[in-house]
């Protein structure tokens, strides 16, 4: 048996919670990018509840290339934003002050793939070669160049691995969860590829996080921090109830008609897992060593003047889960 | 022995029916697999001609979409045209292919007017004709798009994948159709060298085309379905599938490496066929691929198996049935057959044990037919019949024989009560006798009597005929021949006894005798003979026959004479009277006895008592003829002593 409660319920649940409590505060979330099982947890404790119980009437918007989720964030059109804490760092660099109260992503998902046609076999060979990086996604891939002494040309990537699949570029930006899979399921067989790992020691960017703006965040931790907890009981759930959260995550594909298959979203959700509920890794705590090392890749780079502080960047809620 | 018929119709039908079932097995399993390579070929011949029409319908569809805007490309490759120019050359486009809903020329940033970053006038079809729309924002960067940027990065004219979009940008969301954009580069020289400018694009609502697609029924459940160059799904009958699925997510989901594997030939622009469960409707299907040269998409039927094989699987479930019929039939005659054949060798079978019960009058079973059984009923009536004839014969030739073996013995019992108990013990003298009956024939008889104190009478007789009035006659003839010798001298009595014997004597039957008296003091014999073969005398080593007397037989001739002779003994001699039966015995191989080796018997057996001579005689003549007699053996021997000196 589906454990499925029926809506009717969840409604005379809310309307009961209404009247006995204060009414709903109503709070707006804009995801990082297009709907996909990357922001599943945030679905789940919408449709199951979990943020009402907390007393939170919770929308989510879909980032676009166009309208990225920082523009919501900056503009005021959104409570809270999944963003990764590069973008986090390079708007602060940019005077946004913006804070982030809950790490959801700890570990980088962010690979470099190339043919192997292409002859490239090392990160080396990528000088000079054309390499797609996604517009206000690249800080780990340019550290990585850096790193290595190289310097590709960078090309805008966006939604679909076209550009790659028909020759734009040599090499593309790939997240495990996502452009991997979108390869394969394009025809592309993984022996036919070589993925270079980015995340090397002092690189792993930490990515998703949940952010809003300090004095937001300051001046109500209260309903942030039980934003945050919904969207890990959301998580939880997510990964408990697979198909369930696969079939809404899909739904939502189509209703922004994009492409939705389920079985890219299955694998997306299956790898999601490892990254929100990593070994190791306090959920919702964002790493201080990995912060550390992230900006500064991204002050050596040039597009973080001044590193903030720790404390400045992240403020923890006393309980996540 | 119905289960036997049974069984042993069942032995011969299994044979016949395997043989049988795996012929038409092998004759249908070969004759399915040539029809159906047939209608394979058949087939084939049909997906192509499918494919083929619709690819070229596809092509000439997306042709127009590819040409004006190379065309427009490359009037910009070699120079800029005026706003208005550029406007109403893309009117043009729009307007006179009414596949295009709306063409555009998107610069590069800064790339038409310095310091302006974008500039891309797009002419679409609007309710009132066609309108122009600016396209490029801070919010809609186009320098990003796939069909701006593919074409940039490559240098080459791009299709892009499909997508849904709006036929006139900024018009109602809901109206958003499946479309695609061509896009043409053109270029410019810049301080590198040869470097793209922008790009000349042209947009086509898919929609209709890829319903018309989707709509292709193959056979009664076959279908076709369209791929983009990334494999995924533009038209198929499944709607849920289109923009979202492509041939590999479908290949995953149903783990199939073989339809991942068909799905990359399929988007390398290659041509081929996969034999494949439908995903669509779980039907073994032939899938036929080809590629849509202009796109670079590729176009697939599917024939499913069961319906394209429809026609011979009817045809093979008809044959089916009519070999099992046939199978069926075969299995039933060659029952009746067997049954048939077996009834009456069963009942023959039933007779034959009865008839070896002894019940020969048991009625066969009626076969007329003129077959190995018919035959075999026609052997086994005639050796009932032959069967029936002699158990009759036996029985009476029995019944005939046991008749004359009673009279025989009747016979035989008046023979020897007539014979004498004892013969007479004199010191002058020893006599032995001996009569070994033959079986059939009888009639001899002896006897042996004192006539006064000196003389011993000593007769022979041999009766012809037998049976009962041979042993009468017999006796009737030794009674009178020992009353004649008491009366008369041995001649005189034979005399007076033939003429006695053939008074009344209408049977004809007949007797030889010997008579021979002995006068105990002299050793004078006289002897008489009536066709007796003369007996043999004994002196010393010395063995002879007596001269035969002449005379007739007695019984025959009435007053015949029959002369008398006389002879003398001295001490120690013996003499050997004996009838027939002694010189006719044969050996197995028909050869007589002999006088002559009864004479010589007699020389070496001189020095014999009369009856020790009497036994090694009987002896000698036993296995002479094997013990088997043809005619009564009678021997009388006397041996004379003399009269002792007193």
């Amino acid at each position: 048996m589906k454990r499925y409660i029926p809506p009717f319920i969840l409604f005379f649940a809310a309307c009961a919670f209404s009247t006995a409590q204060e009414p709903l505060k109503p709070v707006k979330l804009a995801t990082l990018w297009t709907p996909q099982a990357q922001f599943a947890g945030y679905y789940m404790a919408q449709a199951r509840g979990f943020y009402k119980k907390r007393g939170l009437d919770v929308s989510i918007v879909d980032a676009t290339p166009e309208m990225p989720a920082s523009y919501y964030l900056r503009s005021g059109k959104a409570d809270y934003a999944v963003l990764w804490l590069e973008q986090a760092l390079v708007l602060r660099g940019k005077g946004v002050n913006i804070k982030n109260f809950a790490q959801i992503v700890h570990d980088s998902g962010v690979f470099i793939g190339v043919s192997k046609k292409s002859g490239i076999k090392k990160p080396e060979d990528l000088d000079g070669r054309k390499v797609g990086v996604w517009p206000d996604f690249g800080a780990q891939q340019k550290a990585f160049f850096r790193r290595h002494g190289i310097h590709p040309k960078i090309v805008m990537q966006t939604v679909s691995p076209d550009i790659f699949l028909r020759g734009g570029v040599d090499a593309l930006s790939a997240m495990i969860y996502d452009e991997y899979h979108v390869l394969y399921s394009n025809g592309v067989n993984p022996d036919e590829m070589t993925y270079f790992d980015i995340a090397e020691p002092g690189l792993n960017f930490p990515e998703d996080g949940l952010y809003a703006l300090a004095p937001e965040v300051d001046a109500d931790t209260q309903t942030a921090c039980a934003f945050a907890q919904a969207s890990f009981e959301g998580w939880r759930y997510a990964f408990a109830h697979p198909q369930e959260t696969v079939e809404l995550v899909v739904k939502r594909r189509r209703a922004a008609q994009l492409p939705a298959t389920p079985m890219h979203q299955k694998w997306m959700l299956a790898h999601m897992e490892q990254l929100v509920f990593p070994r190791g890794k306090a959920p919702g705590i964002l790493n201080e060593d990995d912060f550390a090392s992230g900006a500064q890749e991204l002050h050596a780079e040039g597009s973080l003047r001044r590193i903030p502080d720790y404390e400045d960047i992240f403020s923890a809620c006393s309980e996540y889960e | 022995m119905m289960f036997k018929i049974n069984s042993l119709a069942l032995k011969l039908a299994l044979p016949v029916v395997l043989v049988c079932g795996g012929v038409f097995a092998l004759a249908i399993g070969r004759y399915h697999d040539v029809a159906s390579r047939l209608l394979q070929r058949n087939v084939e011949v049909q997906a192509q001609q499918l494919l083929g029409q619709n690819s070229a319908e596809l092509d000439s569809f997306f042709m127009p979409a590819k040409t004006a805007p190379q065309e427009l490309a490359r009037m910009l490759d070699h120079g800029r045209m005026d706003k208005d120019d550029l406007i109403s050359a893309l009117k043009g486009i729009v307007a006179s292919n009414p596949d295009i809903f709306g063409a555009a020329v998107a610069y590069e940033p800064g790339g038409y007017v310095s310091g302006q970053r974008f500039f891309c006038p797009y002419v679409c079809r609007a309710k009132t004709g066609l309108k122009v729309v600016w396209l490029g924002s801070d919010e809609r960067d186009y320098n990003l798009s796939d069909w701006y940027q593919i074409p940039r990065e490559t240098g080459q004219p791009q299709w892009s994948e499909p997508y849904y979009g709006s036929p006139g940008e900024g018009a109602d969301q809901s109206s958003r159709v499946m479309m695609v954009t061509y896009s043409a580069p053109f270029f410019r020289s810049g301080p590198k060298g040869r470097e793209v400018a922008g790009v000349v694009t042209a947009d086509v609502d898919i929609d209709a085309i890829a319903k018309k697609i989707s709509a292709i029924k193959v056979l009664q459940s076959g279908y076709a379905f369209l791929l983009s160059r990334d494999g995924t799904y533009i038209a198929h009958p499944q709607r849920d599938r289109l923009m979202n699925e492509t041939i590999f997510s479908i290949a995953e989901q149903s783990g199939s490496d073989a339809l991942r594997e068909a799905g990359r030939a399929m988007i390398s622009g290659r041509s081929g066929s996969m034999r494949r469960e439908s995903t669509l409707n779980g039907k073994m299907s032939l899938m036929y691929y080809t590629p849509v040269k202009t796109t670079g998409w590729s176009l697939a039927v599917m024939f499913p198996e069961d319906e394209y094989l429809a026609d011979i699987n009817h045809l093979n479930k008809l044959v089916l049935v009519l070999c099992l019929a046939g199978l069926l039939v075969l299995i039933g005659s060659v029952w009746m057959i067997t049954r048939s054949m077996m009834m009456p060798l069963s009942a023959m079978s039933a007779a034959a044990e009865h008839i070896s019960k002894g019940w020969l009058n048991e009625q066969l079973p009626e076969i007329k037919t003129s077959d190995e059984v018919g035959k075999l009923y026609s052997a086994f009536a005639h050796m009932q019949a032959s069967l029936r004839d002699y158990i009759a014969r036996l029985t009476s030739e029995t019944a005939a024989r046991q008749k004359m073996e009673s009279e025989l013995a009747i016979a035989r019992e008046i023979q020897f009560n007539f014979l004498p108990k004892r013969l007479p013990v004199n010191p002058a003298f020893e006599a032995a006798a001996a009569l070994e009956p033959a079986k059939e024939v009888g009639g001899d008889f002896y006897d042996c009597f004192m006539l006064d104190a000196n003389r011993l009478c000593m007769v022979i007789g041999d009766v012809s005929g037998k049976g009962v009035p041979a042993a009468l006659f017999m006796g009737m003839a030794k009674a009178l021949i020992k009353n004649a010798a008491l009366r008369d001298a041995p001649g005189a009595a034979l005399a007076r006894v033939n003429d006695q014997l053939c008074d009344g004597n209408d049977s004809g039957m007949f007797v030889t005798v010997f008579i021979a008296v002995l006068d105990t003091a002299t050793g004078e014999v006289t002897y008489a003979s009536a066709g007796h073969n003369p007996p043999a005398v004994i002196r010393g080593t010395l063995a002879e026959s007596l001269k035969k007397l002449p005379g007739p037989v007695a019984g025959i001739m009435p007053n015949a004479v029959f002369s008398q002779a006389k002879l003398v003994l001295s001490p120690g001699d013996m003499l050997v009277i004996y009838t027939d039966g002694v010189t006719e015995s044969s050996d197995p191989s028909g050869k007589l006895y002999s006088e002559e080796r009864l004479l010589e018997f007699c020389a070496l057996r001189y020095a014999a008592t009369a009856g020790d001579f009497v036994r090694a005689l009987m002896r000698e003549l036993d296995e002479y003829s094997r013990g088997i007699r043809s005619d009564d053996t009678t021997l009388l021997v006397l041996r004379y002593n003399g009269i002792p000196k007193s």
